[in-house]
């Protein structure tokens, strides 16, 4: 088995496993109705899973089973959701997997407190690590966690940053920097690093190496994203445009603000700075045009692509010594999965 | 007194280069990449090696910065997790709590060995043999307690623990109950004991080959302190290889302090570092012959940012007159 048909097998079985286990998790006593009930609402609306399969494979090709690993996965998808909360109230978005947001359903200020109770909920399955690994064991899974949060948190605020202050003088580092912090961090690097540690035992310094393998097919997932959100079809499943939208500051965007005449430049910067109910119909059209015509969507593709190639590069030089095993092909599979992705 | 006088041969290189981070940055893929008209993907992976490398080289400093915390010192040494076959040797070995009560025995039997050399000494200090009884006597009411609350903790239990293990056995179940239905399908690859084995031995082995780094520098591990003392009444040039890859070390040795106008220069030390093409890196340093005794300081930056790194010591010391027999030099001190 192999290419999509191996992803979504082992997306389907490590997702299942997680499932099951992270509902252990969700607390069913009171306050239900302004906590918990809320708590709960996001975990149990489901998702790929692709952070905890990420971990679990990664935790197995290093050796491990996958139960020792299913802990961190559930801490994972715990974090994951509190940050859809958070994220949900800084975007303002109205619908999350097909539903009502959290904010939209119970109100700003109880979705908030939800938010801040799911990151804390996350470090419960992680700390359980005791009974089995020992203090050091689960000290080194705590820090890695306690990372990934940090970096999370800072390139969160470096785009929300850019979006109040209008930011437009970005270039291709600006945006790498910010994505390796919002979403390569909790999304790639810390699920395999911690995989790899529940593997090994152990925080080995050539570890490193999943920094930039993550960070490279984390970048090309998210390039990936930020493209199917202004070409993508109905299976894409999010609103197409909603990064414009938002003001998201995107590779397409630095690439068409660095080409743009003085004319559209200021058109562009007028469109961000306006707010968000001003930026629909006719403007989000010609943003979208205008990038079609400058050739951004096709160069953020190719520093995709290219991304990819680094990525496959990084990877062979940790997983090329390792067995060959149906979690080690999904994690090489991943590379082409995310550029060739649909949804 | 006719031989010929020994003569080191100079090195081989195109000339000496003051600041290495020049040389090394001629090698730099990725620095003069926007002189280039590459492609989008290629001036992607570049920019990108750089960003990520930044950030590994920062969070690097950071994690060590907490590690050299006064109150993170004993979660420093035991950071690196032994292996499980140092737990095992260990346990081999009778070591645990043994080897604290040996410890404190260690250190009792010590104190009490001083207190008899101040007895029997022909003149002995009484304060400092008050203070020797008083130390002996805390020490021992303290790894008393020590112990004793050690006993306790181990006899009484912890009421949270219980509930605690009992809910992480009930998870255990569950997550084994689920996993069993996963493993029945078809393509589901059961880990292999032995592999797994195999896995951890092969990446926890220190003589493994760990495949070689990218092309980008990752700049400076760790500061470590190299002493060098060299006694010497002659004029002596030290030259300190520096190990093989140290080119790629962007590197300035921050000049002295200038004086201010109408005042005498400050009394510095020479240093550079050289590059020998092909070959090490070399830190020269050079005292010079009426460089007052003391201490002088020099910042090492990272020649790209000006940041600190590190910083080169030499430490003059006061030359005595020089001892009137043949063949034996006066010493100066010069410390690095």
């Amino acid at each position: 088995m192999q290419g999509e048909a191996l992803i979504q097998s082992v997306l389907e079985d490590y997702g299942a496993l997680t499932r099951q286990a992270l509902r252990r998790y969700l607390p069913t006593m009171e306050p239900r109705r302004y906590l918990y009930d809320l708590v709960c609402d996001y975990p149990r609306r489901g998702g790929k899973m692709m952070r905890p399969c990420l971990c679990i494979a990664t935790a197995r090709a290093f050796g491990a089973r996958a139960e020792d690993a299913v802990r961190a996965a559930v801490s994972i998808e715990l974090f994951h959701n509190a940050l859809l909360v958070h994220d949900d109230i800084h975007d303002e978005s109205r619908l999350r997997r097909g539903l009502p947001s959290l904010h939209a359903l119970h109100g700003l200020p109880l979705a908030l407190n939800a938010g801040n109770a799911l990151v804390m909920l996350s470090l419960r399955p992680i700390s359980e690590y005791r009974a089995r690994f020992g203090l050091n064991v689960t000290a080194l899974l705590i820090e890695e966690l306690e990372r990934m949060a940090r970096e999370s948190g800072e390139g969160q605020a470096l785009e929300l940053g850019w979006r109040r202050d209008n930011v437009i003088d970005l270039c291709e580092a600006d945006y790498f920097e910010m994505v390796l912090k919002k979403t390569c961090w909790y999304t790639t690097i810390s699920p395999m690093r911690l995989g790899a540690v529940i593997g090994l035992r152990e925080m080995l310094p050539e570890f490193e190496t999943l920094i930039r393998f993550g960070f490279f097919v984390g970048t090309a997932f998210q390039i990936r994203d930020d493209v199917l959100n202004l070409l993508g079809d109905e299976r894409y499943g999010k609103e197409i445009h909603d990064d414009l939208l938002e003001g998201k500051r995107t590779l397409m965007l630095i690439h068409l603000l660095s080409n743009a005449t003085a004319q559209e430049h200021e058109r562009i910067s007028a469109f961000l700075a306006s707010p968000r109910e001003a930026r629909v119909g006719e403007p989000v059209r010609w943003m979208v045009e205008r990038m079609k015509h400058y050739g951004s969507i096709d160069y953020a593709q190719e520093i995709a692509n290219g991304l990819a190639g680094a990525a496959f590069h990084e990877f062979s030089r940790l997983f090329d010594a390792l067995p060959d095993t149906r979690d080690k092909r999904f994690l090489a599979e991943l590379v082409t999965w995310v550029l060739e992705r649909t949804s | 007194m006719d031989r010929p006088r020994h003569r080191r041969k100079d090195p081989q290189r195109t000339g000496p280069i003051r600041n290495v981070g020049k040389a090394w940055r001629e090698a730099e893929p990725w620095r003069d990449f926007a002189q280039r008209d590459d492609d989008a993907a290629s001036k992607g992976v570049r920019e990108g090696y750089r960003v990520i490398e930044e950030q590994i080289r920062r969070g690097r400093r950071t994690a060590q910065a907490l590690d050299e915390e006064p109150w993170n010192a004993s979660a420093h040494r035991e950071r690196r997790r032994p292996s499980r076959h140092d737990e095992e040797d260990r346990r081999r070995e009778g070591r645990g709590s043994f080897s604290f009560l040996a410890a404190q025995m260690r250190r009792t039997e010590r104190l009490a060995r001083e207190i008899l050399r101040q007895i029997g000494s022909a003149r002995p200090d009484p304060w400092r043999l008050a203070e020797l009884v008083c130390r002996l006597y805390v020490e021992s009411v303290a790894d008393l307690a020590v112990l004793g609350l050690d006993a306790m903790g181990a006899l009484i239990p912890r009421r949270g623990d219980r509930r605690f293990e009992d809910d992480v056995e009930r998870i255990d179940r569950d997550i084994r109950d689920n996993l069993e239905e996963i493993e029945a399908e078809e393509d589901f690859e059961e880990i292999d004991e032995d592999l797994a084995e195999e896995i951890e031995e092969d990446f926890l082995d220190d003589s493994w080959d760990w495949p070689a780094a990218p092309s980008v520098p990752t700049v400076v591990r760790s500061t470590v302190p190299i002493p060098v003392s060299v006694w010497s009444h002659e004029r002596t040039e030290i030259d300190l290889d520096l190990p093989a890859g140290s080119q790629s070390l962007d590197l300035d040795i921050e000049p002295p302090l200038a004086a201010g106008t109408g005042e005498p220069p400050h009394p510095a030390f020479e240093a550079e570092l050289v590059a020998i093409a092909g070959g090490p890196t070399i830190l020269r340093i050079t005292v010079p012959r009426d460089l007052p005794a003391g201490r002088y300081l020099r910042r090492v930056l990272i020649g790209a940012t000006g940041e600190p790194v590190g910083t080169l010591t030499v430490q003059v010391g006061a030359v005595p007159p020089p001892k009137p027999s043949p063949g034996k030099h006066p010493k100066a001190r010069k410390k690095t």
